[in-house]
């Protein structure tokens, strides 16, 4: 995509638009952006008509249906957001499990892929709690739409997302800077991730016989795959955006360091964990809370595995997914219950101990990159392994 | 470049230029080059010639053609 001439025209005319229209006029600037982000996302992904119309129409439901149901804090936020979510999400359902088997109704899937449902919900829900005070149908579109991270995020809140187009950062002196994060995304996707593949368990997917050993190794060395892949992906968003006076939220830092598995999900993927923690974890403990209270181990570990399964699935229809979210949702209870038998003595905490942390992080990343197996190798391809 | 793989060189490139970063790191405190750039002006230094490194390993690579958003793991669509 970075390769092609039509994403750097639409960046070209997005940075354009962004530096002659001014903050003050924000309506005009956000519409403006909106509709050079849609003539992008339609040349750059090629889009055919019925994807097009899908994925107008799913915005224009989602702001039509704001506009409509006012906010009420008090009232059942998620039942209501589910609800006015539902045809959205229906549609991306189907579409992903046509994607996975192909499916003629696999065109379905491009109502915007995963990332617009995720935004969605998150308004819809922050604007029923009353988070988000007033809504502007053109700042939503161009909040949908943004270009540079309609594909993959990192995925901006809507009030984010207003906040920076009503007060672009002043990136004057910051051309080094920037310069330095695009070419340093570009290399890691282009030469880091290229580099480690013929390793990674994708390069096993066409084996016969798979073996174990090759197995595992692919494991850990997929792990650099991806990160390069998709971190790489997320510094030229950033980048590109800042360009743009655009101020995009962080997706990574340093999760391969992360000493224990909720620490690694603080630090990978962030702006998807946080709108995964606010919009299912939270509210399901709540509500688990009311109905069964006192079970202090039950509720949290009933919320890592709805919260981890969706995550799953929402990575893809197959049951590997699931079972790489079911494989986390397990870790994060394991250690929870680990706390539970072995508290922290008073005082502990102010004295680190480095060995202790070394071990932590190496085990953490252990579990993570044995997970990837689920992520990469579909069920049968998991039965060949010997 | 008879008999050596192509690979080779490029990791006697890299060595050499961390030695040469090394040894001008360590000329640097005693030559006290560090009055002769502000700390931002340093940081800019170091970010440009990294940046001129990795456009030069990448073209060595020749491989930005290899990058498509359909195989994106993340977004396949």
């Amino acid at each position: 995509m970075f390769a092609t001439l039509s994403f750097w025209c639409a960046c070209a005319a997005l940075f354009v638009a962004a530096h002659l229209i001014p903050p003050d006029r924000l309506r005009l600037r956000a519409g403006v952006l909106a509709a050079i982000s849609l003539a992008g996302i339609i040349v750059v992904l090629d889009l055919d008509l019925r994807q097009f119309l899908l994925i107008l129409g799913s915005i224009a439901w989602v702001l039509g249906a704001l506009m409509v149901v006012k906010p009420n804090p008090r009232g059942a936020t998620l039942r209501t957001a589910v609800l006015l979510v539902a045809p959205v999400l229906m549609l991306w359902t189907v579409g992903k499990i046509a994607t996975a088997h192909e499916a003629p109704l696999r065109w379905l899937f491009f109502i915007g892929s995963s990332f617009l449902l995720v935004k969605a919900f998150s308004l819809i829900k922050d604007r029923l709690e009353g988070k988000v005070a007033a809504l502007d149908p053109v700042l939503g579109g161009a909040y949908f739409l943004f270009f540079p991270t309609f594909l993959s995020g990192p995925m901006h809140t809507y009030g984010e997302f207003r906040d920076t187009l009503a007060a672009p950062e002043d990136t004057k002196g910051q051309f080094v800077d920037i310069a330095f994060r695009f070419v340093w995304g570009l290399f890691q996707v282009n030469v880091l991730a290229v580099a480690l593949g013929p390793a990674s368990l994708t390069a096993l997917l066409d084996f016969e016989t798979i073996p174990a050993g090759h197995v595992v190794i692919g494991a850990f060395v997929y792990s650099g795959v991806l990160y390069f892949n998709f971190a790489g992906y997320s510094d030229m968003v950033i980048a590109v955006s800042r360009a743009m006076g655009i101020k995009v939220p962080e997706n990574f830092d340093w999760p391969y360091l992360a000493p224990s598995i909720r620490d690694f999900w603080r630090r990978w993927h962030i702006t998807f964990t946080r709108a995964l923690t606010a919009h299912i974890f939270m509210p399901l403990s709540r509500t688990l809370m009311r109905v069964f209270p006192g079970r202090r181990f039950l509720i949290p570990a009933v919320g890592y595995m709805a919260t981890f399964v969706f995550a799953g699935f929402w990575h893809g229809a197959t049951a590997n997914f699931l079972l790489w979210g079911a494989w986390h949702a397990i870790g994060l209870i394991a250690q929870d219950f680990a706390q539970k038998l072995f508290p922290k003595k008073p005082g502990q905490a102010a004295k680190p101990n480095f060995a202790l942390m070394v071990v932590k992080t190496a085990a953490t990343f252990t579990f993570v990159s044995l997970g990837w197996i689920l992520f990469v190798l579909p069920l049968d391809h998991i039965a060949r392994i010997r | 470049m008879t008999g050596v793989p192509p690979a080779l060189w490029l990791f006697w490139a890299f060595a050499g230029l961390a030695v040469m970063g090394v040894a001008l790191a360590a000329a640097s405190r005693k030559l006290s080059l560090p009055g002769l750039l502000t700390a931002r002006e340093w940081k800019a230094a170091i970010q440009i010639a990294a940046i001129l490194a990795m456009i030069l390993v990448m073209i060595y690579f020749q491989n930005a053609h290899r990058y498509d958003a359909s195989e994106f793991i993340y977004g396949r669509f």
